[in-house]
């Protein structure tokens, strides 16, 4: 199938652990939009291939949509019809397969091994070893220890352009030794990216050993770090290795010649696009997609981007935090002690697709999704201080929109529940709003932009995204119910109104989609609502939404209440604000 | 719906790859009966490699100690063996300090593999040989019962089947371990303290199969040397009343315990096999399958969680359930004969 020409309709499929999701982009009053979408389970494992998974999730999409793309044995049709029939370019993203196991080796634990391991947990890698200065004093034993972890992937990465050289010469000595001693079959892939002056002899000494890729440095200087480039690369060598490993993924992505990503790799570019677009308003972009087996996490702010993947299940069940126990049992707005907490989530473990089935259920699965948002704005901010989140403050500078996606938060039994849980994992303060990416789209646009750019950009203005609403968050270190903020709405054809917000309180104020609206907000002089500083205040045009706007003053950080009786009455109080 | 597959068969052929990460020697032969210890195949990588500074030895320029090297890459050494010499008016040797293999010479400095690190291939079950893959492993087959669990320590194992005299709810004693010996593989519901494991340990029992397990007690059951598998999960969740009266039924019968993770796309999850010359043979399943009516399935979550049924509609709509979640679902005819209402996705198919 050749993809070459005019691109009339699209078909992009989102391969996760659980679910495949097929998304049609067609064209409608001469702009690309979001015309169908589906969803089958993903058909891998054993004496599976994943074509019949997304096969299923394209008759699914079919169905009822009045777009046909599929001939009535199974077959696309290929190309586009200007009958509307077919489709002329395929997209696939893709989350399911294994981390492939990836060794880093650098120089020193804050500089190049930090930064080798924020790139390692941007994508699908789990790190399996960490070495660096001080793991060549004993050459021997390093080679004896890399060779037996057998890793499939190797950062190389170190050093300052134009730096001292010699400790990395030692790991090219080292490196092409390992490559030596083990077996073709399991020789890994090697990627430098460290002191470009040692480029050459990195191609001299592995490339006759190994399969290498070079990349500029990930960090050139000290104030700079880029690590699109090794991204890039990493990102091929994983779709690469999982073309061998999931039965049908090189049948389906070759037979169509679709464009093809990791779901995180290709989140991070749609990011930075989108920061890019923000970047004169000076605010930062996030999103985070709760997926059934793993969290991608992306942020963007004036041209810095920062990206995380994190696995949900791999090693739960070998320490058990007593942190996150906790955590989830704090959040969780039902009766439960922390046991059950803890029973449950260890035997979600072992079945990731599970559905909460009753409502106790739900509370505690989406109080795990709480801290899977804050786990990964805490990572985020550990790796890239662009980003400051903070799990005793919240997430303090401006990140709008705040795009969420993952069946738990688009699967909600109401949006209430899907804006809460963002709200609660993230704290964001200041004035934000909170998207769903009801379609799992986003990661999609930013491989599909990589070719054909005019359709993201029209289906980012299309209904495609649902906005859940702006949220004003108010801040101020005042007793419980004072007065920190006063509200003055103007709505298109409404009457105009007047709120006051009590500290301590979440308050919704209904603006329905489609219906502009003008805030002024006039916090009083303890409470920073992000305009610049306490007391500060101003008008806000707001667009309508699901849900309106939210004003959130229950605190930064959000403190329960000790007892839980109290506690249990809180949560279940703010989800009725919301909707339930 | 795709969903796993968690097997209970009375009598089911079960046929297990196993091959090697590279090529190595398969150690096996068809048709050759195996135990879960028994090695399928082996192979073999160069390690604990020395760096040897032959220049610094000689006192020469590593320029200078190419021309005296007269050994070369890939040859083995036996210890004493002279690597390097150098004829000038005080003649220097260099010899190998170990036996080994050169496995590079670079600059003056040469690496030498002074071992064979081994990775070999367990059976892990009991079976025949009933393919061999050259350089690589073997198939294994077998016939008999199957009972797939949840979880498992990593460890394997066979030994003969003990059930436990306990209530099919009631956690196990130490004091029920008096009149054991090591080859018993131990059936009971559960444990509540490490003493039991513990002493399971000094009793070297073959190993341990339990309905359920408390997430405290992972660490120590992953530290054991024998294998742990739980049937249901985590918690406090007792046997499953078919499934612990098929497993009592086969007390004292030769069993073999697999307690791997669950990899669904490497076709592995810990299992009980237990060997039978003939029965009524049930079809494979694999270890994921799409949902149909009249799958025998195990509910993991609901009223009737943990229970087992047959599946007797798939619902075409998807259905809102308590908690006002919508989604596909099915209806499940318990043994009850009561017909219930269940999220797909939260169903095992066991037959």
């Amino acid at each position: 199938m050749e993809n070459q020409g005019a691109l009339h309709a699209l078909l992009s499929l989102d391969i996760g652990s659980i679910n495949t999701r097929a998304s049609y982009f067609g064209i409608l009053g001469g702009k690309f939009q979001l015309q169908a979408a589906g969803m089958a389970s993903t058909s891998q494992g054993s004496g599976f291939q994943l074509g019949s998974g997304a096969g299923a999730s394209m008759q699914d999409l079919q169905k009822g949509s009045g777009v046909h793309i599929l001939k009535p044995n199974g077959e696309l049709i290929w190309p586009y019809y200007d009958t509307g029939l077919g489709l002329d370019r395929i997209a696939v993203t893709i989350s399911s397969g294994p981390k492939l196991r990836t060794v880093i080796l650098g120089l020193t634990e804050d500089g190049s091994l930090k930064i080798g391991r924020a790139l390692a947990e941007s994508l699908p890698l789990s790190i399996i070893g960490v070495y660096g200065l001080t793991a060549l004093l004993d050459q021997s034993s390093m080679i004896d220890r890399l060779a037996a972890l057998h890793p499939e992937v190797i950062i190389f990465t170190g050093g300052e352009n134009g730096g001292a050289q010699e400790p990395m010469e030692r790991w090219i000595d080292i490196l092409k030794l390992v490559c030596q001693v083990l077996p073709e079959e399991i020789k890994p892939d090697i990627l430098f990216a460290g002191n470009a002056l040692l480029e050459s002899s990195v191609k001299r000494y592995i490339e006759p050993v190994a399969n290498l890729f070079l990349v500029p440095n990930l960090q050139p200087d000290r104030e700079e770090m880029d690590l699109v480039q090794a991204q890039a690369a990493l990102d091929k060598i994983i779709i690469s290795r999982w073309q061998e490993v999931i039965p049908g993924f090189k049948d389906l992505i070759s037979r169509t010649k679709a464009m093809t990503g990791t779901r995180s790799f290709t989140l991070g570019r749609m990011i930075r696009y989108l920061s890019s677009v923000n970047e004169k308003s000076m605010k930062g972009v996030f999103a985070c997609d709760l997926g059934g087996c793993s969290t991608t996490a992306a942020a963007g702010l004036g041209g810095k981007t920062a990206v995380l993947t994190q696995s949900v299940w791999d090693g739960f069940l070998s320490s058990i935090d007593a942190d996150l126990v906790n955590y989830v049992h704090q959040w969780t707005a039902a009766e439960v002690s922390k046991e059950d907490v803890e029973h449950y989530l260890c035997n979600h473990a072992l079945a990731p697709s599970y559905a909460p089935e009753d409502n106790t259920e739900l509370a505690v699965s989406q109080a795990f999704a709480r801290y899977r948002l804050q786990l990964a704005g805490r990572k985020l901010s550990e790796y890239y201080p662009f980003f400051p989140y903070n799990p005793d403050k919240g997430l303090t500078d401006h990140f709008e929109p705040i795009i969420a996606s993952g069946e738990i938060l688009t699967g909600a039994s109401s949006l209430g529940q899907s804006l809460l849980m963002v709200l609660d994992g993230l704290q964001p303060w200041g004035v934000t709003t909170i998207v769903l990416d009801r379609y799992h789209i986003l990661p999609l646009l930013g491989l599909i932009g990589a070719q054909e750019p005019v359709l993201p950009t029209h289906v980012l203005a299309s209904d495609a995204f649902e906005s859940l609403g702006t949220v004003v968050t108010a801040v101020a270190a005042v007793p419980e119910d004072t007065l920190v903020l006063n509200v003055e709405v103007k709505a298109e054809n409404a009457k105009d109104y007047e709120v006051e917000i009590l500290q301590g309180t979440l308050k919704r104020l209904v603006i329905p989609t489609g219906v502009t609206a003008e805030l002024t907000l006039k916090p009083s002089k303890e409470t920073d609502i992000g305009f610049g500083g306490p007391g500060i205040g101003g008008r806000l045009k707001v667009p309508g939404g699901s849900l309106g706007v939210i004003i959130d003053s229950r605190g930064r950080p959000l403190r329960l209440p000790a007892v839980d009786e109290a506690r249990i009455e809180a949560l279940k109080r703010w989800q009725l604000i919301l909707g339930g | 719906m795709i969903v796993d597959v968690v097997r209970t068969a009375s009598f089911v052929e079960i046929t297990r790859v196993h091959k090697l990460p590279y090529p190595g020697r398969v150690l096996v032969k068809e048709n050759q009966t195996l135990n879960p210890a028994d090695i399928i195949a082996e192979a073999e990588m160069p390690g604990k490699v020395i760096m040897l500074d032959i220049a610094k030895g000689l006192g020469l320029s590593p320029e200078e100690t190419k021309a005296c090297l007269i050994r070369e890459v890939d040859e083995n050494l036996e210890e004493g063996d002279v690597i390097a010499q150098c004829e000038k008016t005080l003649p220097r040797l260099f010899r190998a300090p170990n036996k080994g293999k050169i496995i590079s010479y670079h600059k003056g400095q040469m690496a030498l593999a002074t071992s064979e690190e081994k990775v070999v291939l367990h059976a892990k079950m009991i079976g025949s040989v009933s393919e061999i893959i050259p350089e690589y492993g073997a198939v294994i087959s077998v016939k008999g019962s199957l009972f797939q669990g949840m979880w498992g320590n990593g460890r394997s194992a066979s030994g003969t089947l003990k059930t436990l005299d306990s209530a099919i709810d009631a956690p196990l004693e130490t004091s029920m371990l008096e009149d054991l010996t090591a080859s018993h593989v131990l059936m009971g519901s559960t444990f509540h303290d490490q003493d039991f494991l513990t002493a399971c340990q000094e009793k070297e029992v073959s190993g341990l199969i339990l309905s359920s397990l408390s997430p405290d007690l992972i660490e120590s059951a992953f530290s054991v040397s024998f294998p742990v598998i739980l049937l249901h999960g985590f918690g406090k969740i007792p046997y499953a009343e078919d499934i612990y009266e098929s497993l009592k039924s086969n007390n004292d019968s030769i069993v073999s315990v697999n307690a791997s993770q669950r990899d669904n796309l490497q076709g592995q999850c810990p299992e009980i096999i237990i060997p039978k010359a003939e029965g009524n043979l049930e079809k494979h399943l694999g270890f994921r399958k799409k949902l149909e009516v009249g799958d025998r399935v195990r509910m993991i979550s609901g009223k009737a969680i943990y229970q087992t049924g047959k599946v007797v509609e798939l619902l075409e709509v998807a259905q809102v359930f308590e908690n006002d979640l919508i989604l596909p679902a099915a209806i499940v005819k318990l043994q009850s004969l009561e017909k219930i209402k269940v999220p797909q996705q939260n169903l095992l198919i066991i037959g």
